[in-house]
């Protein structure tokens, strides 16, 4: 019944088309060993359908269309793998007991979701770009895994050298509301009065010393007092450079804000491995400082009044701060 | 000039179809037996299915002959083609491939295939065609389709691996278990016996 078929749809069986030229060369071509049913009806079928062998550009295309599908997806691969290297480079871990309880809750909230599933979405695509090359079934799925993540880690860390994981995450913040770029969620953490954090730039001071008037990200005017700074941390909020300053807020409604350390707005791909330790240095010393001052003035407040009275002096607040207990010095 | 074809590899048959398609019918003759012999160990059980079936193949392979690659062997890439199409009749047709392998002479590669670690006990049981064809059809298919290929059609790891496109180092893992899992299904007959 299907032979039949195939009979019908064939115009030279069926005599439609009969050409005695193929058939001659056919027969001239397959001459030495008798032809079978097989060769016969294929043969026929490729003359009467006009069967031709595709185009060899079609293959070659389809071929070097999927090595560059499996080139882009190992580029974009290192995209998000350089940009991983800036984020996890450039969190800023040296102070991540000023905005966290513990180092792990720190690398939750910075770590770069969206990069890290680009990455795993773009391992798995070259995966499968791969398995589809001429020769791609024949490696191993470890092999081929390991290989697409090893290109991509190795081009991530050639585009971080050269400051495209930075680049990246910085146009993105500004260009894409959405986006939680390094800068965005470092002024988010910073950003934060009622928890004793604010991020901005200094404008002016009083005659004292004691009072300095501070605009933070948000344009709010702060008055930040100053009694627990040292002369370092003056110079450095007075600067007018971006800072950001650790205390507490003594009075929302007035917007007062008791400063007990001034640290450098770092960021972006020129802060060294370094500056990040001369920055974590500071701020252990800093609250060192402010928690062996709490303990001075705890002892003389035991030995002249006793324990009953709250504590009389106006300086020791540093000391009472969360972050004190979270350094567990 | 004729005998001269006879001589020539398939990758030069294959350069000369490209200028003329009638040499094709050398190919078609070269690959018609194998090819049909391989579709009924893989279960295409009816002649006319066969033809039908090889037919097919064959046209693809024409239709397809740019996409033959000279580095790779002209053998596996057609069966790996039969192989696709053997597959696509059981999914058109909705029905389980039923194994036909019994074929002469057969015996001793039904011997080779269930041997490996305790074989000599196996030996010791004498085995028979008809007893190793049941344990074969109660394999999962990936393990029945690299013993076939394997110890039937007498290919290479590097073959079997080009023909079901699967990693070379996947080709020795899945004979060693498809006999180890053949022997231990003749092992549980034995012992039911």
């Amino acid at each position: 019944m299907r032979k039949e078929k195939t009979r019908q749809q064939n115009p030279v069986e069926s005599g439609h088309q009969t050409s005695s030229v193929f058939n001659a060369r056919a027969n001239k071509a397959v001459s030495t060993t008798k032809r079978t049913e097989l060769v016969t009806s294929v043969l026929k079928r490729i003359e009467g359908e006009h069967v031709v062998p595709s185009s060899k550009w079609r293959f070659v295309c389809t071929e070097y269309g999927i090595w560059a599908l499996w080139a882009l997806t190992v580029v974009i691969g290192a995209l998000s793998v350089a940009v991983m290297i800036f984020v996890g480079g450039h969190a800023r871990f040296a102070l991540y007991e000023a905005t966290h309880d513990t180092a792990l809750s720190f690398f939750v909230e910075v770590l770069p979701y969206i990069w890290i599933v680009v990455f795993v979405v773009m391992t798995v695509l070259a995966y499968v770009n791969l398995r589809h090359t001429k020769r791609g079934y024949r490696y191993q799925v470890y092999h081929v895994v390991i290989s697409s993540v090893v290109f991509s880690v190795v081009g991530g860390l050639v585009l971080h050298v050269f400051g495209i994981g930075s680049l990246i995450d910085t146009q993105f913040g500004k260009r894409m509301p959405n986006y939680q770029s390094m800068e965005k969620a470092e002024i988010r953490m910073w950003q934060a009065p009622k928890e004793g954090r604010l991020v901005g730039i200094f404008s002016a001071m009083d005659e004292t010393d004691t009072l300095y008037v501070f605009t933070d990200e948000a344009g709010q005017v702060w008055k930040i007092e100053t009694l627990e700074l040292r002369d370092r941390d003056k110079e450095l909020l007075s600067s007018g450079y971006q800072v950001r300053v650790l205390g507490t807020t003594t009075d929302a409604a007035q917007y007062r804000f008791y400063a007990c350390g001034v640290f450098p707005w770092m960021f972006g791909k020129d802060v060294s491995t370094m500056d990040i330790r001369e920055d974590r240095k500071q701020f252990v010393a800093r609250m060192y400082e402010h928690m062996e001052t709490r303990k001075r003035l705890l002892d003389i407040q035991r030995e002249t009044y006793g324990n009953d009275i709250p504590m009389p002096f106006v300086e020791g607040k540093c000391g009472e701060l969360a972050v004190m207990e979270r350094m567990k010095f | 000039m004729q005998e001269n074809v006879h001589d020539m590899t398939d990758a030069e048959i294959i350069e000369k179809t490209l200028d003329d398609q009638v040499f094709f019918g050398h190919i078609v003759m070269r690959y018609e037996e194998k090819l049909s012999r391989y579709m009924q160990r893989l279960g295409v059980r009816s002649r006319e299915d066969r033809q039908d079936v090889l037919q097919e193949v064959f046209i693809k392979v024409y239709r397809n002959l740019h996409a033959f690659d000279a580095t790779f062997s002209f053998s596996s890439w057609v069966y790996r083609i039969a192989h696709n199409e053997a597959i696509s009749l059981y999914r058109k047709k909705n029905v389980r491939p039923e194994g036909h392998l019994i074929d002469e002479g057969d015996d001793r590669v039904f011997r080779e295939m269930a041997s490996g670690d305790g074989a000599e006990e196996l030996y010791d049981k004498e085995l028979n065609a008809q007893r190793v064809q049941e344990a074969l059809e109660q394999l999962e298919e990936k393990y029945r389709d690299v013993l076939i290929l394997r110890f039937f059609e007498h290919m290479e790891y590097e073959e079997i691996s080009d023909v079901l496109k699967i990693p070379i180092g996947s080709v020795g893992t899945l004979i060693h278990r498809g006999k180890q899992r053949l022997r231990k299904i003749l092992n549980t007959e034995h012992l039911r016996v």
